[in-house]
């Protein structure tokens, strides 16, 4: 058995003093698909910033490929893991490559000048993810859903062993929901490891191995996602009723059970 | 700015989708220096008297050569350094504030620089190099200053309280002034206009040094000037060791902007429309967008000088170059805010 990619003892995360989450214990084997579920402001967020070491833990281990986060070199790290943020906030005046190639920086020299390795990393990413015809088109011209789709791509890009999917399905129509988490899917079929924030019970159910439930500061469940999905412990999880039904193929959907 | 979208495929040094290749800088920054030699070579035969290139040359002795080598080149000289210095670091401040319309001035370096300077006219410090030795020392002040109180995660701390200090040293200023002499009130008055003058050959090389300095240092961080502009967070992800690097460029940007300010003042606009103007037409990547800012702020002040200088038949009186700046980039800066950043 591997070392897991990620592990966490007795986690808490959170910003200042206030612990968002806190008694999180982890253990991610590599070549898994995980998501992670709660209501808005659970911490799902703040616990892949501090992961990704962007905020510090307030207390208890957090261990990467074996060694503690606090050892990780910035540069070392970004090679080995990559972020998809929620939203694109930054300067919007880079083209789509542009864009996805700066996911080769901590591969590249100190200037980002791209040799044809990087080039063909790039321009297979945005293959991936379907968005070629973005290439040369300015961000800034771009829909919510366009730009989410090249930061997949440029994580992609970045060819990590961890991949940390902050809301990736966000802005994206149904089809594009469903090819982002297929693509990454088979990625981690390849031996990527990925962990995504979702807010659709659904899709974690449709693409993920193991699910983990953060309510009210703490872990509410985690597990493998057939086990852990089902309509009472989802219906805790969200404080409302839902009801379960299987499609002919087997998979399970949940839906609000609606008010009378 | 043409639309990039093309089909995919790499010809000869170009690549579709990517706007920063080593040809298209090489021809970008050739051209642009070109363009500062030519600014160059006219602002040392305009003005009031007419030199004679040929008898000036031939014999640096005469009325023209003395002129030519005593008067004219330095000047020259000394505005392409404090238009690269500005335009530059305005660039450099515009990705890393994530504000494309940040001003060189915005980090309490005028403010720092003008105290400095007004303080030493005040006290009568004409001789060896007072006012700008003082306004170096006071933009380096400030600089320190804001750095110190700025260092909280948000970039925009460090704007604030530049922007604050500005104002502060402001009114430090105005009370200053309201105790001045006529004839001190005028020099103070003068040289916040931004104007350039007469610099001996030490002070010149000096304020060389300081913008190769400062930036050969923005040059040097410029792609990771370019992740930063996607945010701390982001940068952070890519592997960019983000508070060293912010405070490397705010410190090299403040230098670069002190020493343009301790040898002519407060030039206003060079730093703010010459980025965003180069910025329209050769899209935001600070590794071509540096240097060819320094370039094009060095014209842009070469020939504005020589402007003044055309003025004097008019005024007679040289204006200060910050008011001809102020003339052009003022209705720019307008024009700018009323259009979409990026055209179609």
């Amino acid at each position: 058995m591997t070392a897991p990619v990620l592990q966490t003892a007795a986690l808490a995360v959170g910003y200042g003093t206030t612990p968002v989450v806190s008694e999180l214990s982890l253990s991610i084997a590599p070549g898994s698909l995980w998501s992670v579920l709660g209501p808005n402001g659970s911490g799902k967020s703040t616990l892949l910033r501090t992961v990704l070491g962007l905020l510090r833990p307030l207390s208890g281990e957090v261990n990467l490929f074996g060694t503690a986060l606090g050892r990780w070199d910035r540069r070392a790290l970004a090679r080995r893991v990559a972020w998809v943020p929620q939203a694109f906030d930054g300067d919007a005046g880079f083209t789509g490559l542009e864009l996805v190639l700066m996911g080769r920086a901590p591969h590249q020299g100190g200037w980002g000048l791209p040799g044809p390795k990087d080039l063909a990393v790039a321009r297979a990413a945005l293959a991936e993810v379907g968005v070629s015809h973005l290439a040369g088109r300015v961000v800034s011209r771009l829909s919510g859903g366009e730009r989410r789709l090249l930061l997949v791509a440029r994580a992609l890009a970045q060819e990590p062993d961890l991949l940390l999917l902050d809301e990736p399905t966000a802005f994206l129509d149904l089809q594009h929901q469903a090819q982002v988490l297929d693509r990454v899917r088979s990625r981690v079929r390849n031996g990527l490891t990925a962990i995504a924030v979702l807010h659709d019970p659904n899709l974690a159910a449709a693409f993920t191995d193991s699910t983990l439930l953060l309510r009210d500061g703490r872990v509410l469940g985690q597990g493998p996602s057939a086990e852990l999905l089902e309509a009472e412990r989802l219906g805790r999880l969200y404080g409302l009723g839902l009801a379960e039904a299987r499609t002919e193929a087997g998979h399970r959907l949940f839906a609000p059970r609606g008010t009378p | 700015m043409t639309s990039v979208a093309e089909p995919l495929g790499v010809e000869a040094g170009r690549v579709p989708g990517v706007r920063f290749t080593p040809m298209r800088a090489a021809l970008v920054l050739g051209g642009l220096t070109l363009l500062v030699l030519v600014a160059l070579g006219a602002s040392v035969v305009l003005g009031e008297y007419p030199v004679d290139l040929l008898r000036a040359l031939s014999d640096p002795a005469s009325p023209d050569g003395r002129v030519l080598f005593g008067l004219r080149i330095p000047r020259a000289v000394l505005g392409a350094l404090v238009g690269a210095g500005l335009a530059a670091s305005g660039s450099a401040l515009q990705a890393l504030l994530r504000n494309p319309l940040a001003d060189p001035f915005v980090l309490g370096v005028s403010g720092g620089a003008a105290l400095g300077a007004t303080v030493a006219l005040a006290i009568g410090l004409l001789t060896f190099a007072g006012p700008p030795l003082f306004a170096f020392v006071g933009a380096l002040a400030a600089m320190a200053l804001v750095l110190g109180a700025g260092r909280a995660s948000s970039p925009y701390a460090a704007l604030l309280t530049g922007v604050v200090f500005n104002a502060f040293a402001a009114a430090i200023i105005t009370c200053i002034k309201t105790l001045l002499t006529p004839d001190r009130l005028g020099e103070v008055l003068y040289w916040l206009a931004g104007s350039l003058g007469y610099e001996p050959t030490r002070t010149l090389l000096l304020g060389t040094a300081v913008q190769v300095l400062g930036l050969g240092v923005l040059w040097a961080e410029s792609a990771r000037l370019n992740l930063l502009s996607l945010g701390d967070e982001e940068a952070a992800s890519l592997g960019v060791p983000v508070r060293r690097t912010r405070t490397l460029v705010l410190f090299a940007a403040s230098l670069s902007v002190a020493g343009a300010v301790a040898l002519a003042g407060l030039v206003g606009f060079v730093g703010l429309i010459v980025p965003h103007l180069l910025r329209l037409w050769l899209g935001p990547d600070q590794r071509l967008l540096v240097p060819a800012s320094a370039l094009g702020g060095a014209a842009f002040l070469v020939l504005a000088d020589a402007a003044t200088r055309m003025l004097f038949p008019v005024f007679h009186a040289e204006p200060p170059v910050g008011v001809v700046t102020a003339f052009v980039g003022g209705p720019l800066f307008v024009w700018l805010l009323n259009r979409r950043e990026h055209p179609a």
